[in-house]
């Protein structure tokens, strides 16, 4: 009877164990498309800031933030700090977006137009990938959180994953209207 | 138009003089029951005379009724008064089958009957609405019959951007509706069903999603489109569902047609059916735009 019990013990924590597992990969698997996304996002950044220097090479202090911000972006190591990084460059793009509404010409130019065109398509794939990567870590959160689950996961000494909230810089960022 | 031209003025007389024939078939059907109970003798002729009299005007207002139905349709959508451009409408025609079909919302059946076909533009969105009713033979121990399993609003329209995405919206009803599904559809439902999980937490209460790909589900399904849904629900207060299938969206409101035609027929196309139904239509467009 002893080891009977004993038995399902061992077999609920095993179950417990790939459960968070299984979770934690699948927020991992959410976040790396999120990664993606952010990558095709940063490619596009230096072809939009020729595009712009083009009409505004006075614009210095502009480019050179887009760069810093673009360069700690692809640099950063983990989660975190992408989230982070990736705000500052928003932030960055929201200041490129308004030094060119002051231009006509450049609002009319075919490469920045098909250029804005392309990053709006990408802001909506990273929205609907930084939704999928928030559900996925949530249910992951939750599992840690909720009893009995929270023991195994204190024992594995897993920790809670940030979830993507934009800041209201970042909401009313990157201003598409011209 | 599908229709004879009509005379607008002659349907409405027509639906007054239906309305008055069920009126004196009550009537008399009511005399021969007092005639029956209080009678002290029977005459064979007054009773035989109410009942032909009575088959008379029950006769008369069917046939009446059923000559000006199309018409009072075609009358209403005239009338209407919404945010849907191009709005088009045919009583005798329907969504052809093949969408049905293509659909995978049902995975065997016998018979589809469509009508009150619906279309416009709203938003740069092209739709059509019809409503279907659909059979399938069921078996019993004693023997085999026909049965309707779905009855209600069939819309399509096509997606706006290309996606390889397959995906079902489901109200929350689950075993009655996933058993139906095609074998097709159910393989989105997944092993460990495909379930997205997403933000409106009242969505989630009202329906539930399942999709082949989690991320583009979210790129369809957007807040707004949440919101336009569940108000779509609320205010029909039936089971809506949405199929996503190769760029095409398919939507099911089970129970539920565009025009209220019992309503129609007793109220005529006036001012309540006119707002009633450009409503529900400009909701139905709503939501299809929100997508």
């Amino acid at each position: 009877m002893g080891v009977l019990i004993i038995l399902i013990v061992v077999l609920v924590l095993i179950f417990i164990f790939n459960l968070i597992v299984k979770e934690n990969n699948a927020a991992k698997k959410a976040f790396a498309t999120v990664d993606v996304y952010l990558k095709k996002r940063y490619d596009l950044v230096p072809n939009l800031v020729e595009v712009v220097k083009g009409h505004a090479a006075h614009e210095k202090e502009v480019f050179e933030n887009i760069a810093n911000a673009r360069t700690r972006a692809i640099e950063s190591k983990d989660e975190d700090t992408s989230v982070k990084s990736d705000n500052e460059l928003n932030t960055a793009l929201k200041s490129l977006f308004m030094v060119a509404e002051q231009y006509p010409n450049l609002k009319t130019n075919a490469s920045f137009l098909e250029l804005q065109k392309k990053l709006n398509d990408i802001e909506d794939e990273l929205a609907a990938a930084r939704r999928t990567y928030n559900a996925a870590a949530t249910e992951y959160n939750t599992t840690l959180e909720t009893f009995p689950t929270n023991l195994v996961g204190k024992l594995m000494r897993k920790k809670q994953r940030e979830l993507f909230v934009v800041n209201d810089d970042v909401r009313n960022a990157i201003n598409m209207k011209f | 138009m599908y229709m004879k031209k009509y005379d607008e003025n002659n349907i409405e007389l027509k639906r007054k003089i239906s309305l008055f024939m069920y009126l004196c078939m009550f009537v008399f059907f009511i005399t021969i029951i007092a005639y029956v109970v209080f009678a002290e003798t029977y005459n064979i002729f007054v009773i035989g005379g109410l009942f032909l009299a009575t088959a008379a005007s029950f006769i008369a207002g069917i046939c009446l009724k059923v000559h000006i139905t199309p018409y009072l349709s075609e009358i209403l959508f005239e009338k209407l008064n919404t945010q849907i451009e191009n709005l088009e409408f045919a009583h005798n025609k329907g969504l052809p089958e093949k969408f049905f079909r293509d659909s995978g919302f049902v995975k065997k059946y016998v018979s589809y009957s469509s009508c009150n076909f619906a279309t416009g533009k709203v938003k740069d969105y092209d739709f059509i609405f019809s409503e279907a009713v659909v059979r399938n033979t069921t078996s019993t121990s004693v023997k085999n019959e026909t049965v309707v399993i779905y009855k209600g609003i069939f819309g399509i329209t096509d997606a706006k951007s290309e996606s390889n995405v397959d995906m079902v919206i489901a109200p929350d009803v689950k075993n009655k509706f996933l058993n139906n599904l095609s074998e097709d559809m159910k393989k989105v439902l997944g092993a460990n069903k495909n379930v997205v999980r997403l933000e409106n937490m009242e969505f989630e209460r009202h329906f539930e999603v399942y999709s082949n790909d989690q991320v583009e589900a979210r790129k369809i399904i957007t807040l707004k489109f949440m919101e336009n849904l569940l108000e779509l629900k609320k205010r029909l207060n039936k089971n809506v569902t949405v199929i996503y299938k190769e760029n095409r969206i398919y939507f099911f409101i089970e129970n539920r047609f565009l025009i209220n035609s019992f309503k129609l027929y007793l109220k005529g196309a006036n001012q309540e059916m006119i707002k009633e139904t450009s409503e529900i239509l400009d909701l139905l467009a709503e939501t299809v735009s929100s997508i």
